[in-house]
C-alpha cells in the first residue's frame, strides 16, 4: 500500500469572506464557476490529482470559511498543512490589508516549526473586473510578497479560469517539497527496549 | 413489513426475516442449579415462562452477504457498505480505510478530522478541559463512533445494530494494532517531528493486510474472541496439560518472559509465565491477529497459504497493555502433528489428507525482552518441541483434540453450536457440530447480538444481588447470581438463499413459511460464566433449550480443567 499510494498534500486556503476561495477551488478541481455567492459553512473539502515531475500527488484542499463566526475551527484545521494559500480580492483593499493577519493567524494556530521556510502562496483574485474597479495593482502586491518573505504571487480569475492551473502547480510543487523535506529513515524497531528492572508498571492485569 | 422489504432490497439478496424477540431476566428468586433436579427444572422453566416482550427488538437483518475490504472507486458501493473503518492522522491525512479508493476517502478524512476537532474544541471551551470528545452519533440506523487518540483519529460506521460500547471496542482494537506494530513513542515521535506526516509510509504490506483482515472480521463478526472478549481454548485432557506445563518449566530462562503453546486458529493449549505477570487478553488477541490473520508466517508457494513448518520467526511486537513504550521479541515456530511416521508410532493410522494442514499444526511462541537473544530462544524452542514430540501421550491427545470437536454423548443432542466462556479465565470453548458454510457468519452474528444483549443488560440493570448455593455440580462451585445474571432468548426467521432460485427480494418475502428456517439464540450470563447457544434447523422448544443449557453448563463446569488453561506453567 505504502509504495503505490500517492503523496497526499494538505493545502489550506485562507482569506477574507468573499474573495473567491471556493470559486478558485471549484475552477481548479471541477472547471466550474458559479456567479452565485454562497458562504462556506465551516469548511469544505475537495481533492485533485496532479502529476508533478512524474510523481502522482493528491492535493487535499481545505477550503475554509472566511467569515469570522466560523473561525473556531482554527487549530485543528490548520494542523499538519503542507502549504497555505493566501487569497485576496484585487478589488477589495481591506482583503489585501488582512492578508498579513491571515498569515500570522495561520502560523500561530498551525504551530509551524520553521515559519521562514513554510510555503505560502499569495493569490490576487478577480482580475477579470474592469481596470477602474481594481484597487490593488501588481506592484503593490509584489511589495506584500517581498514583505511576507518573497512568497510566489499569482493574479487569477476564477471566473474566467485565468492562471489557476499555474498557481496550483506552484502550490503543489512547494507543498511536495515541504512534504519531502523531512523524510527520516530511522529504524523504529530499535525503539526503547523493555528493561525488566522497572517491572512494577509493566503488568496490565 | 416495509422495513424488512427495504432491508432486503438494499442488500439485494432474497432475505426475509422477522425479529421475533423475547427476553427473559431472572426474577429475584430465580436460580440455576440442581438443588434437586426437579426443583431446578421448575426454576428454569418458570424463568422461561416469564416471557416479556423486548422493548428494543433485535436486528432483523440476519442474512447479509459477507463484507470484505476493497479499494473500489464506485461511490455508490462505498456509501452502501454496512460497515466502515477509517483511520487518519490528526492532520486529516488518511492512514487506512476499509473501503473505497484513495480518491474517495481523502475528502472524507478531512471531514472526519474537522468534525472530531470541532467537538473537541467546543467541549474544551465549555468544560474548561479537553475531555469531552465526540464519542458517537446516530443517523437513522447508522451509527458513527469516534476515537480521538491524538495524533491518530479513528471512526467506525455501522448499520449492524451494534452498541456504542461494541463499536468503541472495535476502534480500540484497531488503534492498539498500530501500537503493536510501531509502539506508542514511535507514533508520537513521527508526528511530533511533523504533524503532516504521512503515516502510511510506516505501514508495510503485512500491516495493511492485517488491518484489512481485522476489519473484515469485525464487519462480519467472524472473530468470536473479539466478540465475546476471550481467547479460544483447545480441549485437552487435564493430565496432558500438566505434562506440557512440566516440560515448559524445565526450560525457563531469563531470555524468555512468556511462552505460549497454541493450536489451530490460535486456540490456547498452555502458557508459561513468570509469577508476577500475566499477559492481558487484549494483548494476546493482538498477537494472535498478527500471527493468524496474515500470511506473514505462511508459505506463498501454494494456492492456499499454510503455516510454514521448520521456519523460525523473530518479530518485534509491542503489547500495549503490557507496555506500550517498547518492544518484546517474539520467536514463533509451527510444526505439524499429522505426520505419517508420528501417527504410525501413535497407532492412529495414516494421515487424513482431507484435513486442512493448518488444522493439525501446533505453534510455539516465546516472548523475549531482549532483541539479541534469538539464538538462546531458538535453542529453548527446539528443546521444548523435541520433548513434546517425544511424548506419545501428549502427541496423541493433541492430535485427537485437534481433529475432533464433538460434544460427549447426550450433552447437547439438539443444538448445533455453543460457546462456554469462563470469565475467570477470560477463555472460551466453542463446540461446533458442523461447518455451516455460507451460514457461518450469520451464526456468528447471532453470537455477537447475544453478547451485545449481555453487555447492554449488565450496563443498564445493576440492582439484583441474589446468591444461590446448589447441590451436585454446584456443591463446590457456588453460582452467584447478581447484577449480571441475565438470560436472553431470541428467534430469527431466515429465508435460506438456497431455497430461492430467483434473486428477487419480494419473491422471498412472499415465499411460504416452510421455506424459511428459524435460528434461535440463547444466552445465560452469570458472574462466572456465559453460555451462548445457537440453534439452527427448525423451531426448538423452550423447555428443551432450558434442559440442554443446564446439561451443557454442568458438563463444562465439570470439565473446566480440560476446557481451559488455568494458571499455566508459572515460574
Amino acid at each position: 500500500m505504502s509504495s503505490k499510494k500517492k503523496t497526499i498534500l494538505k493545502v489550506i486556503i485562507l482569506g477574507d469572506s468573499g474573495v473567491g476561495k471556493t470559486s478558485l477551488m471549484q475552477q481548479f478541481v471541477n472547471r466550474k464557476f458559479s456567479q452565485q455567492y454562497k458562504a462556506t459553512i465551516g469548511a469544505d473539502f475537495l481533492t485533485k490529482e496532479l502529476v508533478i515531475d512524474n510523481k502522482n500527488v493528491t492535493i487535499q484542499l481545505w477550503d475554509t470559511a472566511g467569515q469570522e463566526r466560523f473561525q473556531s475551527l482554527g487549530v485543528a484545521f490548520y494542523r499538519g498543512a503542507d502549504c497555505c494559500v493566501l487569497v485576496y480580492d484585487v478589488t477589495n483593499n481591506k482583503s489585501y490589508d488582512n492578508v498579513v493577519s491571515w498569515k500570522d493567524e495561520f502560523l500561530v494556530q498551525a504551530n509551524i516549526k520553521n515559519p521562514e521556510t513554510f510555503p505560502f502562496i499569495l493569490i490576487g483574485n478577480k482580475i477579470d473586473v474592469e481596470e477602474n474597479k481594481r484597487q490593488i495593482n501588481n506592484k503593490k502586491a509584489q511589495q506584500l510578497c517581498a514583505q511576507l518573505g518573497n512568497i510566489p504571487y499569482f493574479e487569477t480569475s476564477a471566473k474566467e479560469a485565468v492562471n489557476i492551473d499555474q498557481a496550483f502547480d506552484v502550490v503543489a510543487r512547494n507543498a511536495l517539497q515541504q512534504e519531502e523535506s523531512l523524510d527520516f529513515g530511522d529504524d523504529y524497531t530499535d525503539a526503547i527496549n523493555i528493561h525488566l528492572d522497572g517491572e512494577s508498571s509493566t503488568c496490565g492485569c | 413489513m416495509s422495513a424488512e422489504k427495504s432491508v432486503a432490497s438494499l442488500v439485494k439478496i432474497p432475505v426475509f426475516l422477522s425479529g421475533d424477540t423475547e427476553s427473559y431476566e431472572l426474577a429475584r428468586d430465580d436460580c440455576l442449579g440442581e438443588r434437586s433436579s426437579s426443583s431446578v427444572n421448575n426454576d428454569l422453566n418458570s424463568i422461561l415462562k416469564q416471557v416479556t416482550k423486548d422493548s428494543a427488538p433485535f436486528s432483523s437483518k440476519l442474512n447479509f452477504p459477507e463484507e470484505k475490504d476493497d479499494e473500489c472507486e464506485d461511490m455508490q458501493l462505498f456509501l452502501n457498505r454496512r460497515k466502515h473503518f477509517f483511520i487518519l492522522s490528526s492532520a486529516g491525512k488518511p492512514i487506512y480505510s476499509m473501503h473505497g479508493s484513495e480518491d474517495i476517502i481523502v475528502g472524507y478524512m478531512g471531514l472526519i478530522q474537522t468534525i472530531v476537532s470541532y467537538f473537541h474544541l467546543e467541549e474544551t471551551a465549555e468544560a474548561g478541559i479537553g475531555t469531552g470528545d465526540l464519542r458517537s452519533f446516530k443517523n437513522g440506523d447508522v451509527c458513527f463512533t469516534f476515537e480521538n487518540r491524538y495524533p491518530i483519529i479513528l471512526m467506525g460506521v455501522s448499520n449492524m445494530q451494534e452498541t456504542d460500547v461494541e463499536s468503541t471496542q472495535q476502534l480500540d482494537f484497531l488503534y492498539n494494532y498500530l501500537v503493536t506494530t510501531l509502539s506508542k513513542p514511535h507514533i508520537n515521535r513521527v508526528f511530533r517531528q511533523r504533524e503532516s506526516f504521512d503515516f502510511r509510509k510506516l505501514l508495510g504490506h503485512a500491516d495493511v493486510a492485517c488491518l484489512n483482515n481485522i476489519c473484515t472480521d469485525l464487519a462480519n463478526s467472524s472473530n468470536l474472541g473479539l466478540i465475546i472478549g476471550g481467547l479460544p481454548c483447545l480441549k485437552v485432557k487435564r493430565h496432558v496439560r500438566v505434562k506440557l506445563e512440566q516440560i515448559l518449566l524445565r526450560y525457563t530462562s531469563p531470555s524468555v518472559l512468556y511462552g505460549l503453546l497454541v493450536g489451530p486458529k490460535g486456540k490456547l493449549i498452555t502458557v508459561m509465565r513468570p509469577r508476577r505477570h500475566t499477559l492481558h487478553t487484549a494483548d494476546l488477541q493482538l498477537l494472535f491477529s498478527m500471527i493468524f490473520n496474515t500470511n506473514t508466517f505462511k508459505t506463498s508457494s501454494t494456492d492456499r497459504p499454510e503455516f510454514q513448518v521448520n521456519e523460525e520467526f523473530w518479530v518485534p511486537i509491542c503489547l500495549p497493555k503490557f507496555n506500550s513504550n517498547g518492544f518484546l521479541y517474539a520467536f514463533i515456530q509451527f510444526w505439524q502433528i499429522q505426520r505419517d511416521d508420528l501417527l504410525e508410532k501413535l497407532g492412529i493410522g495414516s494421515a487424513d489428507r482431507t484435513i486442512d494442514p493448518d488444522a493439525t499444526k501446533i505453534g510455539l511462541i516465546l516472548l523475549s525482552p531482549y532483541k539479541d537473544q534469538f539464538y538462546q530462544v531458538r535453542d529453548i524452542s527446539k528443546r521444548i518441541i523435541d520433548r513434546i514430540m517425544e511424548s506419545s501421550t501428549i502427541c496423541r491427545e493433541l492430535y485427537l483434540s485437534m481433529i475432533t470437536n464433538t460434544p460427549p454423548e447426550g450433552v447437547c443432542p439438539l443444538v448445533s453450536d455453543f460457546i462456554f466462556k469462563s470469565k475467570k479465565h477470560a477463555q472460551y470453548f466453542l463446540m461446533k457440530r458442523d461447518d455451516e458454510g455460507e451460514h457461518e457468519h450469520m451464526l456468528k452474528y447471532v453470537y455477537s447480538r447475544l453478547h451485545s444483549a449481555v453487555v447492554t443488560n449488565t450496563l443498564v440493570s445493576p440492582q439484583k444481588n441474589i446468591k444461590f448455593n446448589g447441590e451436585n455440580i454446584l456443591q463446590r462451585r457456588m453460582i452467584t447470581f447478581d447484577s449480571s445474571n441475565f438470560i436472553k432468548y431470541t428467534k430469527w426467521k431466515v429465508c435460506s438463499s438456497q431455497s430461492q432460485k430467483s434473486f428477487n427480494p419480494t419473491a422471498c418475502i412472499q415465499s411460504s413459511p416452510q421455506k424459511s428456517d428459524i435460528v434461535t439464540g440463547f444466552v445465560i450470563s452469570t458472574p462466572s460464566f456465559e453460555l451462548y447457544i445457537v440453534h439452527k434447523g427448525g423451531d426448538i422448544d423452550k423447555n428443551i433449550l432450558a434442559q440442554t443449557s443446564k446439561k451443557i453448563i454442568k458438563w463444562c463446569l465439570k470439565n473446566e480443567g480440560r476446557l481451559f488453561v488455568s494458571g499455566g506453567a508459572v515460574f
